[in-house]
């Protein structure tokens, strides 16, 4: 089946473009877990978007990065990340360094400057990716804010998370993706988010015990 | 097997070794004896690139030159050394006794995967696992960071966690972008990424594309090499981490960042005019220097006021890249070798005192001299050749930096170099004096005075080689060394002029 290049290009952008939406409904968001399903469906959106890039263009290894991203981000991060805010009795209302209206703002701020920063290089793209280049970098951005401006670790571990969905779709957009090799490293990337996990289950944990002693004291 | 499968193979071997071996006290020796076969694999690199030029291994996958030659052998002797040290400090240790061998190979399961990573950050080509391995080295160390599984342990290790791997996401977009000109001239190539292709088709590059990418590639390397002002979880991450762990950390790995940036710099200064580059680290390399020098004045934590001068130092070393001179450049890997020595010296030194005080802080060491025949004179003198006081080697790379900044105009620059050197000169001669010559500490709390003596005879013996290699090299440096160096620099420096570099630096000495 062979798809016309513009209408693939608008499809591309379309998909891009509801991923930094996402992006700000999980700034907007109040309660943890939505945080988290609204990473999962960010994750689905990016799976979805490198599998239509790589039926586009024929870039084959894309197909391999879009099902890791299925299996890994969409299915197993989310639920391990709810299993541990469940145990752990996490406090579902998200505690706000920058609250969430001039966070949006802020957010907007960000896209502006993405686009500001991309602009120069833009001329070089490839057609069919050339404007994700920009929302690429203002997912990044929008990431960094979320761990800036909000509190919990958890938060901040999801804010990580969406610098890495940030990352992978520039990859994707300024290269069809890196050499297989580069891509995978990329993943890599969750490994470090796992890591923070267990640092911050450590920290609850012994925050928890000494709670208990002082009660019992 | 080539040299540079044998350099990798080397840890995971002594790995398998540690773990097999029963007996407590020969864990850490065998470590050692491993180690030790690592620095020679890693003399032996360096001889022969020195003698038929650079190396590629596994289909084009490795890539070793002089530079590379350089980090190399400082990743190889500081882990020698550190790993010499580990043997008594690790059984003595004062944050907790480690006395099951089962906590001891965890701790060297740690070590060794760092170290494993380290090198492959240094002998790889291509710049997407360039960026893999410099990732894995925040995994494996933050690991070694937490090991104490304190509260504090814990909290450093979070914020190193964080704001390296965040850093880090920002060098991957710069990476991501020379890809991206590289796939614009060159088409889709498995070597697109390589650093020795890139660089024989470097002048066909977007020079636009290759500013941004470096920008990039500075503030995300630069996180993990502990430039200002996004050093923030380096005092913390280096003071709480065991501390020959802290001595790799600050010795070596904000190296083998810097060396990142080093190699992306060489990269784009060849499409772009030089300038670019080197006045960003100039403003990098003299803000660091001048955010160190309050907080070194201040310090009363001994292992943070070491943190803290390695922020000086590898400002330093910037400045030095920066004034983009041979001379220059050439100083500024000195002071990359020099810094590396001195600084895991004055950890280990810093490991004795806390194991004899039982405390890290600095007010409550004072009289070192008269409890400890060895740890109290080395204190003092390490201190002073780590403020940079001749005739000891960091006073020679510094005072190189500084003629070469001063050949290259760079008033400005130069004056607040000099400024901020002075600063910290003066906080670091006051707090070291103190330690080593104040009065005996009066009887701890307890109620027990301290007895003079050393801790063990295997942590005093690893002092010894570094404070040899900081004598000889104030005085001259040797000279396989010093042609490495100047091989180093011209890789650097492309197209520096060689026999008048060579004419300088012994004009100098």
């Amino acid at each position: 089946m062979m798809i016309r290049p513009d209408l693939g290009s608008q499809l591309v952008n379309l998909c891009s473009a509801l991923l930094l939406l996402t992006a700000f409904a999980i700034v907007a968001q109040r309660r943890l877990s939505a945080c988290v399903d609204l990473y999962a469906f960010q994750s689905f959106l990016l799976a979805g978007t490198a599998a239509l890039v790589a039926f586009l263009t024929g870039m084959h290894h894309l197909y391999i990065a879009a099902g890791l991203n299925l299996v890994i981000k969409v299915i197993a991060i989310p639920r391990v990340l709810k299993q541990i805010i469940q145990r752990l009795n996490v406090k579902q209302e998200i505690d706000f360094v920058i609250n969430i209206p001039p966070a949006l703002l802020i957010s907007g701020g960000l896209v502006i400057l993405a686009y500001d920063i991309i602009e120069p290089v833009l001329s070089m793209g490839f057609l069919l990716t050339k404007d994700s280049l920009a929302i690429s970098l203002a997912i990044i951005l929008v990431g960094f804010l979320m761990m800036v401006a909000r509190r919990q670790e958890v938060t901040q571990v999801v804010g990580f998370l969406v610098i890495e969905n940030g990352l992978f779709l520039l990859a994707t957009a300024a290269a069809y993706g890196m050499p297989l090799l580069v891509e995978l490293g990329i993943f890599f990337d969750l490994l470090v988010a796992g890591l923070m996990t267990g640092a911050f289950i450590h920290r609850t944990q012994e925050r928890l015990e000494n709670q208990d002693q002082a009660g019992g004291g | 097997m080539g040299l540079e499968t044998l350099l990798l193979v080397i840890p995971l071997l002594t790995l398998l070794a540690v773990l097999v071996t029963p007996s407590f006290p020969w864990i850490g020796r065998i470590h050692s004896v491993g180690m030790l076969g690592l620095l020679g694999v890693s003399v032996l690199i360096v001889q022969t690139v020195l003698s038929r030029g650079s190396r590629v291994a596994w289909g084009e996958f490795l890539y070793v030159d002089a530079l590379s030659g350089l980090m190399i052998l400082v990743v190889a002797l500081i882990s020698f050394l550190v790993s010499l040290y580990s043997v008594g400090y690790m059984t003595n240790d004062v944050e907790e006794k480690i006395r099951t061998p089962r906590k001891l190979k965890g701790y060297y399961v740690l070590l060794d995967s760092f170290i494993l990573t380290m090198l492959l950050v240094c002998t790889t080509n291509n710049l997407g696992a360039l960026w893999v391995a410099i990732e894995a080295t925040t995994l494996a160390s933050a690991l070694l960071v937490g090991y104490y599984n304190k509260k504090t342990a814990v909290e450093a290790a979070w914020n190193y966690l964080m704001i390296c791997a965040v850093g880090i996401s920002f060098a991957l977009v710069g990476i991501v972008l020379t890809y991206y000109s590289a796939i614009h001239t060159l088409g889709h190539t498995e070597k697109g990424l390589n650093w020795s292709y890139l660089m024989s088709v470097a002048t066909e590059l977007d020079p636009t594309v290759l500013k941004l990418a470096f920008v990039f590639i500075l503030i995300g390397f630069g996180t993990k090499a502990g430039l200002a002002p996004m050093h923030t979880w380096l005092p913390d991450a280096h003071s709480e981490a065991p501390t020959p762990v802290s001595a790799l950390l600050s010795g070596v790995l904000l190296k083998c960042s810097f060396y990142g940036i080093l190699r992306f710099a060489i990269l784009v200064n060849q499409s772009v005019d030089a300038q670019f580059t080197s006045h960003l680290l100039l403003f990098f390399g003299i803000l660091s220097l001048g955010i160190a020098a309050p907080f070194i004045l201040i310090q009363k934590n001994i292992k943070r006021l070491l943190a803290y001068s390695s922020i000086e130092h590898m400002g330093i070393i910037t400045v030095g890249t920066a004034f983009a001179s041979p001379l220059a450049a050439y100083a500024a890997l000195l002071h990359l070798f020099n810094h590396a020595v001195t600084k895991s010296l004055l950890f280990f030194v810093a490991g004795n005192l806390s194991l004899k005080y039982h405390t890290k802080e600095m007010e409550k060491m004072s009289g070192a001299i008269r409890l400890m025949p060895v740890t109290g004179p080395l204190l003092l003198v390490g201190g002073m050749a780590l403020a940079g006081l001749p005739p000891f080697s960091i006073f020679v790379s510094e005072w190189l930096i500084l003629t070469a900044g001063i050949k290259e105009y760079q008033w400005l620059a130069c004056t607040l170099f000099v400024l901020f050197l002075l600063i910290i000169f003066g906080g670091l001669v006051y707090h070291f004096s103190q330690m080593a010559l104040g009065g005996r500490p009066a009887a701890s709390e307890s109620g027990e005075g301290l007895l003079p003596g050393e801790i063990s005879r295997s942590v005093v013996t690893s002092l010894w080689v570094p404070i040899l290699l900081i004598a000889i090299m104030g005085w001259a440096v040797p000279g396989p060394l010093h042609s490495l160096l100047l091989e180093a620099t011209k890789i650097l420096i492309q197209n520096a002029s060689m026999p008048g570099l060579l004419e300088e630096i012994q004009r100098r000495y």
